[in-house]
C-alpha cells in the first residue's frame, strides 16, 4: 500500500478518529467521577459548614462553640476532616484538633471551594465562606484531604483508558474490515476489468455495487464505443478489399480475353500484378481484423469442431474431394481464442496440408497439461530441415510451383502469438511437413 | 446448362457471361439479391454462381433461403473476402464450393464443370457408357474412340441427359436448360432437335417416354 491507496487513507482517518474520540473521551469520563465526587464531598463540607457556623458563639476576642461536630474525625489529630474560624482581630482564630499545629492560610483565599497542596504528596479540599458577625467579619473554612480522591480519579482514569485502548484496538479492527469489504466491489471492478482485458469477458456486470454503477456504466459505454469503431473499421476494411478485389476480378476478365487474342504476355504480366496485389490486400484485410479483435472477449471454442467444420470446407474443393482426412481428435479440445481466429488458423494450416498432400492429411488434438496441442501431417514432398524456421515468416514463400502468397502462415503465426501459444514446424511421419499448434486450454 | 450468374460488378458479370458462354453454359444473369432470390426458387437452374456481396439481400441470406425452401441446384460461392469464417459459413449454409476473388476465369468453369458433374452422380469429367466417351471438359463426345462431328446444341442435349441419367425430363424441362428465356423457339424445337440427335448417333440413345418426355437410352 502507498500514500495514494484509499485502504491506507481510510484506515490512518479511522485510526486519528478513534484515538482523538476515545481520548476526548477519557478525558470526559475522568473530569465527570472528579466533579461528582467533589459534587458529593462539597455537599457534605457544606452541611458541616453550616452546622459549624450554627454551633458558633462569637463574642471578639472570643469565639466559643456549642458543640462539636459530630464527625469524629474532626476531633482526631490529623484525621483527614478540618475546620477553621478566622476573625479579623488579633488571635481571633478556632481550629479543629484534627488540623493539629497547622493553620490553613485563609488570606487571599475568595469564598469558594479550594484545592491546596499540603506537604509531600497530601491534597486538600476547603471550602471557605465568609460571615458577619456584630459588624466582624469571620472567616470560616471547612475541608478534609482529597489525596484517596485524587488517588482513586488516577485509578479510574487508567482503568478507563485500559478499556477505551481495547475498545479502540476492536473498533480499529472493525473499520478494517469494514474498508475491506467496503472497497471490495472496486476489486471486483479490477478483477472484471481485466477479464475484459484478458478478453474473457466483453461488458462489467451491471449489479457490482450501486455506488460504482455510475463507473461500471461509463466504462461500459466507453467499451461499447470502442466496440463500435472497430467494427466500422473492421467493415471499412472489409468494403475496402472487397471494392479491390472486384475490379481486381475484372481485370483477370481481361486478361483472359488478352489471352484468347494471343496476348499471353501481356496478360500473364497483368495477372502476376493482379496477384501480387490481391494477396497483399488479403493479409492486411486479415491482419486487420485479427488485431481489432485484440483484446475483446474470447469465447470458450472446441478445436475439434473448428477442425470438422474446416473439413468439411476442404472436402468439398478440387484438392479436398480426393485427398483422405484422417481425423484423431479428443473430445471437447476447449481453448480460448476469438471463434473467428480459430477457424482462420485451422483453416490456414489445413489448406496448406491440402495444397501439398499427395493422398493424406492428419489431423491430432489431444491435451498435454494446460495446453491444447493440435498435429497438422501431410504425406507431401514436406521441406528441407534447414528452411523449417522459415516458414511462418511474412511473405516467405519456400516453394514458387503453386499457387500461394506465404502470407497465410504468417497470418497463422499471428493468431497463435495473439493467444499466447506456439507454433512450430517439423518433418511429419507420414513424410511431408508437420504443424504442431499448441494453444493454452480454456480456463 | 443454364447458370443463373449472381453478380453485382458489370466488369466481373461480363468477363464471366462471355467465358460461360464460350464454354456451353447459358448465362442468366442478375445483379440484385431479391430478384437472384427470386429467380433461383422459381426457375430450374443447373448451378448457380453466387457473389455474397450483393445489393437488397445478400448472398448468403439468399443460400440460406433457397435452401430452406428445398431448392437444391449446386451453388459455387463468389466472394471478395478470403477469411475462413465465411467459407465455412457459406458451405454450412449450403453452398457445394467457393472461389476467392480476384480468380482466374477457367478456374470458375473448371469448379463449376465438377459441380454440375458431382450433381449429376458423375464421378468424372471423362464418362464411358458403351462405345460412347462422353469428355465434359472438352465438350466432345467419341464413339469407339473416334470424335463425333455434334452441333453445340446437339452436345448439349446428350450431355444434360447424362447428368440426369435414369431421370425422364419433360420437353419443358429442356427448353429451359437448354435455350435462353429470350429465344424464340418454335413449338417442336425439342423434338426435331432429338430427331436429329438420334438420326446421327443411332435411335436408341434417346428413350422417348410419350406424355412423359425424354429419358437416355439403352444404346448409349
Amino acid at each position: 500500500m502507498n500514500s495514494r491507496s484509499i485502504r491506507l487513507r481510510l484506515l490512518g482517518l479511522a485510526t486519528l478518529w478513534v484515538g482523538v474520540s476515545l481520548a476526548a473521551t477519557a478525558v470526559i469520563l475522568h473530569t465527570i467521577f472528579v466533579a461528582s465526587v467533589e459534587r458529593d464531598i462539597v455537599e457534605d463540607l457544606s452541611a458541616n459548614l453550616n452546622r459549624l457556623i450554627a454551633l458558633m458563639d462569637v463574642e471578639p476576642p472570643d469565639i466559643n462553640f456549642a458543640a462539636s461536630l459530630p464527625d469524629p474525625r474532626y476531633e482526631t489529630p490529623l484525621g483527614g476532616r478540618y475546620w477553621q474560624v478566622q476573625g479579623n482581630w488579633p488571635n481571633g482564630l478556632a481550629r479543629s484538633r484534627s488540623l493539629w499545629d497547622m493553620i490553613i492560610p485563609l488570606e487571599g483565599l475568595n469564598d469558594g471551594l479550594h484545592h491546596l497542596d499540603g506537604s509531600s504528596e497530601e491534597h486538600f479540599i476547603f471550602l471557605v465562606r465568609t460571615i458577619w458577625v456584630k459588624d466582624q467579619s469571620i472567616r470560616v473554612a471547612v475541608g478534609e484531604d482529597h489525596t484517596a480522591v485524587h488517588s482513586t480519579g488516577a485509578q479510574f482514569s487508567g482503568g478507563v483508558t485500559i478499556l477505551l485502548a481495547l475498545l479502540g484496538a476492536l473498533m480499529l479492527a472493525f473499520g478494517w474490515l469494514l474498508i475491506h469489504f467496503g472497497l471490495l466491489p472496486l476489486d471486483r471492478l479490477r478483477s472484471a476489468i481485466d477479464d475484459i482485458r484478458q478478453g474473457r469477458r466483453s461488458r462489467l456486470e451491471p449489479h457490482l455495487a450501486v455506488e460504482v454503477q455510475p463507473l461500471v456504466n461509463e466504462i461500459n459505454a466507453l467499451l461499447g464505443e470502442r466496440e463500435e469503431t472497430l467494427e466500422k473499421a473492421r467493415q471499412r476494411a472489409s468494403d475496402l478489399a472487397h471494392g479491390l478485389k472486384t475490379p481486381l476480378a475484372a481485370l483477370q476478365g481481361v486478361t483472359h480475353q488478352l489471352r484468347e487474342q494471343g496476348q499471353s504476355a501481356e496478360a500473364d504480366a497483368i495477372d502476376d500484378v493482379v496477384m501480387e496485389a490481391s494477396k497483399h490486400i488479403d493479409y492486411h484485410l486479415r491482419l486487420s481484423v485479427l488485431r481489432a479483435r485484440r483484446g475483446s472477449q474470447r469465447e470458450s471454442v472446441s478445436i475439434t469442431n473448428a477442425v470438422v467444420r474446416t473439413i468439411a470446407v476442404l472436402k468439398k474443393t478440387g484438392r479436398g474431394e480426393h485427398l483422405f482426412w484422417m481425423a484423431e481428435l479428443v473430445e471437447n479440445v476447449q481453448v480460448n481464442v476469438h471463434r473467428q481466429d480459430l477457424l482462420e488458423l485451422i483453416g490456414v494450416i489445413l489448406e496448406n496440408a491440402a495444397k501439398w498432400a499427395k493422398e493424406r492429411v492428419v489431423v491430432r488434438a489431444s491435451c498435454q497439461s494446460e495446453y491444447a496441442h493440435l498435429q497438422i501431417a501431410d504425406d507431401g514432398p514436406g521441406i528441407d530441415d534447414s528452411l523449417l524456421a522459415e516458414i511462418g515468416q511474412r511473405g516467405r514463400r519456400l516453394d514458387e510451383s503453386k499457387p500461394g502468397s506465404g502470407l497465410g502462415l504468417a497470418i497463422a503465426s499471428e493468431i497463435v502469438a495473439q493467444n499466447g501459444g506456439r507454433l512450430s514446424f517439423a518433418r511429419a511421419s507420414e513424410g511431408g511437413l508437420e504443424v504442431l499448434i499448441i494453444l493454452p486450454l480454456a480456463r | 446448362m443454364r447458370i443463373l450468374l449472381a453478380e453485382d460488378d458489370d466488369h466481373v458479370a461480363a468477363a464471366l457471361i462471355a467465358t460461360l458462354e464460350k464454354s456451353g453454359f447459358y448465362v442468366e444473369h442478375e445483379s440484385d439479391g431479391e430478384a437472384v432470390l427470386y429467380r433461383g426458387e422459381t426457375e430450374a437452374f443447373d448451378a448457380v454462381l453466387l457473389d455474397l456481396g450483393l445489393p437488397q439481400m445478400d448472398g448468403l441470406s439468399v443460400l440460406r433461403r433457397w435452401r430452406r425452401s428445398g431448392r437444391t441446384m449446386p451453388v459455387l460461392i463468389l466472394t471478395a473476402r478470403g477469411q475462413w469464417e465465411e467459407r465455412v459459413e457459406g458451405i454450412e449454409a449450403g453452398a457445394d464450393d467457393y472461389v476467392v476473388k480476384p480468380f482466374h476465369i477457367m478456374e470458375v468453369v473448371a469448379r463449376l464443370r465438377a459441380l454440375i458433374r458431382r450433381a449429376g452422380g458423375l464421378a468424372s469429367s471423362r464418362t464411358k457408357l458403351g462405345p460412347y466417351e462422353v469428355d465434359l471438359r472438352s465438350q466432345q463426345i467419341s464413339k469407339d474412340g473416334v470424335p463425333l462431328d455434334l452441333t453445340p446444341q446437339e452436345y448439349r442435349l446428350i450431355s444434360y441427359l447424362l447428368h440426369n441419367r435414369g431421370r425422364v425430363l419433360s420437353q419443358l424441362e429442356i427448353t429451359e436448360h437448354l435455350y435462353r428465356q429470350d429465344y424464340e423457339l418454335g413449338s417442336n424445337a425439342v423434338e426435331v432437335l432429338v430427331a436429329r440427335v438420334r438420326k446421327r448417333l443411332g435411335q436408341d440413345v434417346i428413350t422417348t417416354r410419350r406424355g412423359f418426355g425424354y429419358t437416355l437410352g439403352d444404346g448409349f
